[in-house]
Order: C-alpha cells, then structure tokens, then sequence
C-alpha cells in the first residue's frame, strides 16, 4: 500500500493541483467563491440618513371595513424619525450595478397581516429568498404583492389561515397592498446581489465586504424618494457616507 | 402476465403523454406569422399593435374605468387554470378566445381551432416571461359536488364567513362596502367593481361550477380579487359549495 502511494505521489500532487485550481475557477465562475476572495479586498461602507426640516404630518385615511378591529381612521407615518437629529429609519441602501451573484442564504422573509398593517412595512430580501405570508389578525386578509404591474401574489387569508410561502424569482421593488383595507401598504426590495441594507432606528447602516472601486451608492425612502451619491470604495478600511432628506 | 400489460399500458400512456407535450410545444415561425395576421384583423382594434391594450378602441371602450383590454407586454392574465403570479397555460388563453368574455369580449370560435392556436402562440410574443417560466397548475382534488340546497345553503354560510360579501356584498350584487367606497383599482389603478354576481351574464371566467371554482383557486391576476387556494386545499368540497351558492344567486344551478 506504501508503495503504490509512493509510486502515485507525482501524480496526485499534480492532480491536487489541477483539483484545487479547478474549484478555484468554478468558484469564481460561480459566484459562490467571491465572497472569500473579496475578503481580502473588501472595504466596508457605513454611514448615515437623516431628515432635516419640517416633519410631514401623518395620512389619516378612513377605515370602510372591519371597524371593530383597525378602528374608524388609520393614521400613516412614513418619515420614521428618532433622535434630536433626525436619523431616519427604514430608507433602503444599495449599492448601484452590482452583478455578482452567489447564492444567497436560504431565508423565508416575513410579510404579517398583524393589527390592520403590513408587518414589517419596508423589507429587503434576496432574489431567490422566500416570502412566509402570514395572517395574525381575527379577520380576513388579501396580501397582494405587485413588481411594475404584475401581480407576484394574490391571496386570501382567513383568521389564523395557512402561511403562504413563495419564491422571489425577479429582483426589483415588490409592492404589498391589502385590497380590502387599503391602507395596508408595505414595500419589499430584491435585490440578486448582497450588497444592501436598511436604516436602524438610529438611522446608520453598514454594507461590508464591498469590491473596491468607485461605487454608486442609492438611498430609498417610500415617500421621500431616492438620493444618490458617488463613493470610492478602498481595498481595506471602512468609507464613511452621509445623506440627508429632503 | 398482468404486469406485462401493466407495464406495457403504462409505456403506452407516457408515449401518449410524450407526444401531447411535443405536439403543443411544437410552434413554428409560419404559426407565429399567421396568428399576427388574425391578430392584426381581429384584435388589434382593442389590444394594440404592440399588445399593451392600447387598440384605437381600448381607450373608448374604458376610458375611466376596468376593465380595459388586456396589456400582453406585463404577463398578468385573469383567467388562468394556474396559481396566483403565474403565467397561463396555452389552453386558458385559447379558451379565452373561444369563448370570449361577456360583457366585454366577443367570442372567437368563428376561428378556426388551427387559426386560434396561431393566434395563442403570436400573444405569447408579447412577453418574454413565456420563454423562460413555467406556469404552475392549480391541484384540485375530490369530485364535483352537484348543487342541492344543502349544498347552496353551505355555501352561503362560507360566502359569509370568507369575507367575499366584503366586495360582493351581502346579496352578491357587487355592492359590498369596499366597492361602495370606490377602494377597489387594477393593476392599471383604474377603478374596478367587483362582479355582480346576481347577473347572469356578467361571469366573465365562465358559468359552471367548475368555472367558479376554478376562479375561486386562481384569483384574477390584476385585479383585486385574490385566489382562496391556500384555504380550499384540502377543504375542496367547500369550493363546490361556495360555487353552487354563487351560482344559484344568478338562478344558473
């Protein structure tokens, strides 16, 4: 046995080689192998989004339906503020004309029908993710979840009703409504790279592992619209971005 | 013995299957050409030349409110035998064309069966989705319930408790308080009513039971009306139900 294995050492190491150097290519060719090498020149980018000026008041808008649980108004905050500066939160960060695309981690994204809302309102997930629908009110529910004008999703939810899990097959703005209570809206992004994130409640965010070079970076807010602004990304360390509404 | 048969029964039955899938698949450019021909004389007065809806009539037709024609270019199709986002399968869009749609569409079964496969196959042009999805058909098991008053008064028990009154209103007149309160848009956020479903005529997905709850499974893609799958399935004699109720409302049981 030693001898064979001395006789086919040459060959083995050769092969090792031609081996390793193979899963190296398909990896990269992949996807799947860019996050580890990225590592090695990867910066991070971490910033900031704030609202400066007068807050906009809420939308009240009338309940026609179910009164007895969502009440007879429903008041809408879009502009999340917190803080004595105004860190915004649930703006979505991405950085713009990124192609890579490994996969991504198996994850189901909630979407709750929850106290006359869409719970969470703003989400972001990978394109290939799943949605979990979920109705955890006492009455009935449609989740209908829109890209552009086609319909990704359109379902009734009875009380306590099956979940409802669906692949994310394209990338782009999703929109959720409820048709029977209309003012339950939400907005899901998907993105086919990981390069995104969503503000905290202190209004900050950070995006790792980012490919170094010059980078657009894009801010979404569901009502304040979109800021963008041009960043270079070193090969290490961390670049620090700051965006402010209106 | 009896499993040679079997076995050879069952070959029989793939070859069969096989050759269906070619045969439907089977599309050539000389089908594509003359179902733009049919188009262009026969549809593209409401559709469009392009197929986004937008036919010298279309506008006329429903200037301020759905149901207008049909954009092809988005992939949102209404009456499908498939689940809710998914593209139709060939034979829902031919039977779209064979039978029309009352109160909106004229039926096209003057058309040959040949002329109407061309013209499925020149709409599927419109949309590239069509080269690169797989439409996923909706699973209905258990058999037709036949309607009989148990059967209607079960089912308007389920009109109530599914909420369909909410839209449909109490007596299915379309009436409900989210319609009344001009809530209810399509896809191209022009206002929309809920069918009147004490009208006859007015079943645009068609009248049997099986049509209903066909409906009842797909949900309308591109309107508000959402599809109840996910709470019929296993509770499928609740769909003929629900249908035999729906249906008797218009007296068609």
């Amino acid at each position: 046995m030693a001898l064979i294995q001395n006789i086919w050492v040459p060959g083995r190491q050769i092969f090792s080689l031609f081996f390793r150097s193979a899963i190296l290519s398909l990896s990269l060719w992949s996807g799947h192998g860019l996050a580890a090498v990225e590592n090695i020149y990867a910066g991070t980018l971490e910033g900031e989004v704030h609202f400066t000026g007068q807050k906009p008041r809420p939308t009240v808008m009338k309940v026609v339906k179910d009164q007895d649980h969502c009440g007879t108004k429903v008041s809408i905050q879009t502009v999340r503020l917190h803080g004595a500066y105004g860190a915004l939160s649930d703006a979505v960060v991405t950085v713009e004309g990124m192609s890579t695309n490994p996969k991504p981690e198996k994850a189901q994204r909630p979407v709750l029908n929850m106290r006359c809302a869409f719970s969470p309102r703003i989400s972001v997930a990978r394109k290939g993710q799943e949605v979990e629908v979920r109705n955890q009110d006492p009455i009935l529910h449609n989740t209908h979840i829109k890209y552009g004008r086609r319909t990704f999703l359109n379902v009734a939810q009875v009380p306590s009703g099956k979940p409802i899990i669906k692949r994310l097959k394209k990338s782009g703005l999703h929109a959720i409504q409820c048709d029977k209570h209309v003012f339950m809206q939400a907005y899901l992004h998907v993105f086919s790279h990981p390069f995104y994130t969503l503000t905290n409640q202190t209004g900050t965010f950070q995006i790792p592992d980012i490919p170094p070079g010059t980078h657009t970076i894009r801010v979404w807010h569901e009502t304040l619209g979109i800021l963008k602004k041009v960043v270079k990304i070193p090969q290490k360390g961390t670049t620090r971005i700051q965006f402010t509404y209106p | 013995m009896k499993a040679f048969w079997k076995n050879l029964t069952m070959a029989f039955g793939l070859v069969l299957v096989l050759t269906s899938i070619v045969g439907a698949s089977e599309v050539t450019e000389h089908d594509i050409q003359q179902g733009k021909s049919i188009y262009e004389r026969s549809c593209l007065i409401c559709h469009g030349e392009s197929g986004k809806g937008d036919g010298p009539a279309a506008f006329y037709n429903a200037a301020f409110s759905a149901p207008r024609a049909r954009d092809f270019t988005v992939g949102n199709f209404k009456f499908r035998s498939t689940v809710s986002g998914s593209l139709p399968l060939d034979e829902d869009i031919f039977r779209t064309i064979t039978n029309g749609i009352p109160g909106t569409m004229p039926s096209f079964s003057g058309l040959s069966s040949e002329q109407r496969w061309q013209v499925v196959a020149y709409i599927k042009t419109f949309y590239g989705g069509f080269q690169e999805e797989i439409p996923e058909v909706i699973k209905l098991a258990g058999l037709p319930i036949l309607s009989a008053a148990e059967s209607v008064r079960r089912g308007k028990i389920l009109f109530q408790d599914m909420d369909c009154h909410s839209c449909h209103g109490r007596q299915g007149r379309g009436d409900g308080k989210v319609a009344l309160a001009g809530e209810l848009h399509d896809s191209r956020d022009l206002p929309i009513s809920p069918n009147d479903l004490t009208n006859p005529t007015g079943w645009k997905n068609g009248a049997t039971a099986s049509d209903v709850v066909r409906t009842l499974f797909t949900g309308l893609d591109g309107t508000p009306m959402p599809s109840y799958e996910s709470q019929l399935i296993g509770h499928e004699d609740d769909a003929w139900h629900l249908a035999n109720y729906l249906l008797s409302l218009s007296g068609q049981n």
